[in-house]
């Protein structure tokens, strides 16, 4: 019986597998839940808040174009023309000192 | 009848304090903003045409379907203005549909103790560094895919920060708080996220 025992104590303690249960028959591993939309929701619709509680979703934006963007600023073509030329002229002087 | 505005879904309405020292700041954040196909907007990009800066305000917020707000500057002499448009976002998102704000601070638990009705949400720690900015930005406003890569808008924001000394310059101000520096760093961070390939290019521009 002692024998037993010590054995016992000096064998390491079995530890149970997440995907396996009681009876050693193999469980399947829970299919991961689609959450396309925002709190848990599984259809498409935009993002409402973000910065919110922590538990909020992520909110996905959406990409301007150039266009929009210059539209949104009201900006004319000139500016951008003169934007340009001051980019362009940085970019040679930051050559002719390298 | 009044007009109606509304609100855009790549418009961001940026809520920082116009000193000096949050110069490099608000480039990281224009930098950051074009690179990721957003329009930064700013109370500065509105003329004063007698209606008072609150309304213009109001309109701006109005259009923008997110805003960043920074509070980081606290002390003496206190300034009220960016928790009160942080306090106007809030009610928009409240009561007025979709609006989504993000809070910044400079130091960590700060804003905890400043501003305790905000409890329980994370504001971005940027430590006043604009390469966090850079980074906290890319993350919150981060898509699913085509994402820019933090060193690339860094090397971006390098470039528009000498952009804005030649405007300065050529502007004659001391700042780049001014209509029209403000309007032409968001055309030049836009046209240095198009040759870095995050912004499509307009053909007729």
């Amino acid at each position: 019986m002692m024998q037993k025992l010590k054995k016992a104590a000096a064998e390491p303690k079995r530890v149970m597998s997440a995907a396996s249960t009681k009876n050693g028959a193999s469980r399947k591993p829970a299919k991961a839940k689609s959450r396309v939309g925002t709190n848990g929701s599984t259809t498409r619709k935009p993002l409402l808040i973000h910065g919110g509680p922590r538990s909020k979703a992520v909110h996905v934006t959406e990409k301007a174009t150039a266009r929009e963007i210059y539209k949104a600023l009201g900006v004319k073509s000139e500016t951008v023309k003169r934007v340009q030329q001051i980019i362009r002229d940085l970019e040679a002087k930051s050559w002719q000192v390298d | 009848m009044a007009r109606r505005f509304r609100s855009d879904d790549k418009s961001v309405f940026l809520n920082v304090p116009f000193d000096a020292g949050y110069e490099r700041n608000l480039i990281a954040l224009i930098a950051s903003l074009t690179a990721l196909g957003q329009i930064p907007h700013c109370v500065l990009e509105l003329p004063e045409l007698g209606s008072g800066r609150l309304k213009r305000l109001l309109k701006h917020l109005r259009s923008c379907r997110t805003s960043i707000h920074d509070l980081s500057r606290v002390g003496v002499p206190v300034r009220f203005n960016m928790p009160f448009e942080l306090g106007l976002a809030c009610a928009q998102a409240e009561y007025r549909k979709p609006h989504s704000y993000f809070v910044m601070e400079k130091a960590p638990y700060r804003l905890d103790r400043n501003l305790s009705d905000l409890k329980g949400r994370d504001p971005l720690i940027h430590h006043g560094s604009p390469k966090r900015i850079i980074s906290g930005v890319l993350n919150m406003l981060r898509r699913k895919t085509r994402n820019p890569h933090p060193k690339e808008v860094f090397n971006n924001f390098k470039r528009l920060s000498g952009i804005a000394e030649k405007l300065k310059h050529d502007y004659g101000e001391s700042t780049i708080f001014s209509r029209a520096i403000f309007i032409e760093l968001v055309v030049a961070g836009t046209e240095l996220a198009i040759t870095s390939g995050h912004v499509k290019k307009y053909k007729n521009f």
